[in-house]
């Protein structure tokens, strides 16, 4: 029945197993390139943000390169009694099947077994073509894999190029008095955790102290309760509604961000930011800044830049043996302050600055390091494995029971602590060196958490209060008043405004308005907060059910769903919000009131935009 | 008639399955491809032969 393969029988001289590594390192380089190709395709063709790193062009090759190397090793070891494998064919097929493995991956709707399937199949193609190639170009198949090293040495060389450059201050500096200008924010971090709100557990007394020094604002409300649109409306000054970021699109450059303003003043301008998925370099909210780290080089940076380690660290299984839900990759307060501290260091002294740091470690998974992981466990601490974080990746699944969740919050706020500690750490640092008092600290969270108060946990999922309620206060004693607290809602998006206002910057004012007006000033407008429609949640997420908006005043708190139902909560009375008044005729008035006035905070916008 | 995505997903899958089955016995399945149309050729030679 036909002839037999005559692949079976390799032809040609052997190739030594130095040179079949050789191979495997070419098959990675090509790999990794052709990874990122196609990643920076889908940004460039879809406009879609793929969550590739900044230097993924040479980082992922060589770690697709180390991780094909180390399999063929591998099989080179493992396949000694059988040399009929050992061959240029058999190492081709091992790995053009593991590259298009890689890419597959990157193809979400597919099943794994699929995958491999396919995989397996281009791999014993390809491999009878390589085999027909290079066979007998031993030498040839060496220098082409040298290459390909000597190429993606230069593509890391021209990305740390481009990197220096750009960290280069533009004109000249500013006027000599012109202050140092310094944005914290808090990722997830809620107001209602934290004792500089009253909150019973002492989980921020270096806040307090910073807010003794400084204003409090008691009813600061995110733009939006989740990272991408509040940050992006915290540096245009603009509403999350009137921004082009979203759950897959970047912040476009229709609108000024204060980094520009700071930049084109003269200032040193830098982001360093944990939050590398919805706060990195491709989420447009780089834009203006001289340098911006979000993505480190290092090791372990190095593996999850692989499609094929990826998988495999980001499974529960492997989870699972590690004993932990924790981040492979995970940039701590501590070096989030390092790596700022180090770039203060090496810039020139005279030259003011504008910093932005942004804090990671209270976003889910909860892991805060020793010794306040345990500080606030009632009983048992929660061990390393998340069940809200497990709950959060498949949220069809029943929820966490509260004992599990109720450790879930000691963990959460535990986290709150360690930042706080590493801010307090990094204020005395900037005092050491006689800086304090010549920089404007603003202190601030992009939005909150919830932890099941309304059926749902996590963030960007509703509007309640806890999840948009967050932290706000402003340091700079010219300027700012001492001891202030400020009971009026603020809106985060005026940070932008009060950032230029306080340092000085000349050109016409930033949307939004300054916050360090005179304290108490009258600000009788509600403040609005928005979120998009996210598909495939549970419908009991409010957020699946379309567009959502709500206004927050001195006292209510008024929510509009995507179906169009709408709830109010009695702030003062009721601050856990349970107790929806909507229905009640005697708030009537209340509801017509702010129904009436969402147009005007939105725009035409105020009718949601629904999946059906 | 609605073609979703929790129809499209299944239906890429089995179709990428598929295809990787096919280039891994590619010849067998050129071959077992050529003999079915010999057959079929032949079969229907000798009906319209006997006619």
């Amino acid at each position: 029945m036909g002839e037999r393969n005559p692949q079976r029988a390799p032809t040609g001289p052997a190739w030594r197993a130095p040179s079949l590594i050789l191979v495997a390192i070419a098959a990675g380089l090509l790999a990794g390139l052709a990874e990122s190709a196609f990643l920076a395709a889908q940004r460039g063709i879809a406009g879609r943000m793929v969550f590739m790193g900044r230097h993924a062009w040479w980082m992922t090759p060589i770690a697709e390169a180390l991780l094909f190397a180390g399999v063929t090793a591998l099989f080179l070891a493992l396949s000694r009694p059988w040399p009929r494998v050992r061959t240029l064919r058999g190492v081709a097929f091992l790995n053009t099947g593991l590259a298009a493995l890689a890419l597959l991956l990157l193809v979400p709707p597919l099943h794994m077994l699929a995958r491999v399937a396919l995989a397996v199949g281009v791999g014993w193609q390809a491999s009878r073509l390589v085999d027909a190639l290079f066979r007998k170009r031993e030498r040839v198949a060496r220098r082409i894999a040298w290459g390909l090293a000597a190429g993606t040495a230069a593509i890391a060389l021209v990305s740390a190029g481009i990197t220096g450059i750009r960290d280069r201050p533009v004109g000249p500096a500013p006027a000599g008095d012109a202050p140092d200008v310094l944005l914290l924010i808090l990722d997830t971090v809620r107001a209602r955790s934290l004792s500089l709100y009253g909150y019973g557990r002492p989980t921020t007394p270096r806040l307090e102290a910073l807010g003794r020094d400084g204003v409090v604002y008691e009813r600061a409300i995110a733009p939006a309760p989740w990272t991408l649109p509040s940050h992006a409306a915290m540096f245009t000054g603009r509403p999350a509604h009137e921004l082009s970021a979203s759950w897959r699109r970047p912040l476009d450059d229709a609108h000024e961000t204060v980094a520009e303003r700071f930049t084109r003043a003269g200032y040193r301008t830098a982001g360093f930011v944990a939050n590398m998925g919805y706060a990195g370099w491709e989420t447009g909210l780089d834009r203006g800044f001289q340098r911006y780290e979000d993505h480190p080089i290092s090791l372990r940076q190095l593996v999850v830049e692989s499609s094929l380690a990826r998988r495999i660290v980001g499974s529960t299984r492997f989870r699972d043996l590690r004993g932990t839900d924790e981040n492979f990759v995970r940039k701590s307060a501590a070096r989030v302050n390092e790596r700022f501290l180090g770039w203060l260091d090496r810039g020139d002294e005279e030259r003011p600055y504008f910093a932005f740091l942004n804090y990671y470690d209270a976003h889910a998974p909860y892991e805060p390091p020793e010794p306040y992981r345990t500080r606030f466990a009632r009983g048992e601490p929660r061990g390393a494995v998340s069940a809200l974080h497990r709950w959060n990746e498949n949220p069809f699944a029943p929820p966490p029971d509260s004992a599990a969740i109720a450790r879930e919050l000691d963990a959460y706020e535990a986290a709150i602590a360690y930042v706080d500690a590493e801010i307090g750490r990094l204020v005395e640092e900037l005092e050491r060196r006689g800086r304090l008092d010549r920089t404007v600290i603003v202190v601030a969270s992009d939005h909150g958490e919830e932890f099941g108060e309304h059926g749902v946990y996590d963030h960007g999922n509703s509007l309640y209060f806890d999840g948009v309620h967050v932290p706000l206060l402003v340091r700079y004693p010219p300027r700012v008043p001492a001891g202030t607290r400020v009971e009026t809602p603020v809106s985060l998006r005026h940070v932008a405004a009060t950032l230029a206002d306080l340092a000085g910057l000349e050109g016409p004012p930033l949307p939004g308005r300054s916050l360090a007006g005179p304290p108490g000033s009258p600000d009788g407008a509600p403040v609005l907060t928005e979120v998009s429609f996210a598909p495939r949640l549970p419908d009991w997420f409010p957020v699946s059910r379309g567009d959502m908006a709500s206004l927050i005043d001195e006292r209510w708190q008024y929510i509009r769903n995507g179906d169009g139902a709408e709830e109010l909560y009695d702030l003062d009375e009721d601050p856990g919000e349970r107790r929806d008044l909507a229905a009640d005729p005697a708030r009537g008035a209340d509801i017509a009131r702010y129904r009436g006035g969402l147009p005007a905070h939105r725009g035409d916008r105020t009718a949601a935009r629904s999946p059906r | 008639m609605y073609i979703g995505p929790e129809t499209l997903m299944p239906l890429a899958s089995v179709l990428a399955a598929i295809t990787g089955v096919l280039m891994l016995f590619w010849r067998r399945t050129v071959e077992v491809f050529r003999m079915t149309v010999q057959f079929v050729s032949r079969a229907f030679g000798r009906l319209f032969s006997r006619s």
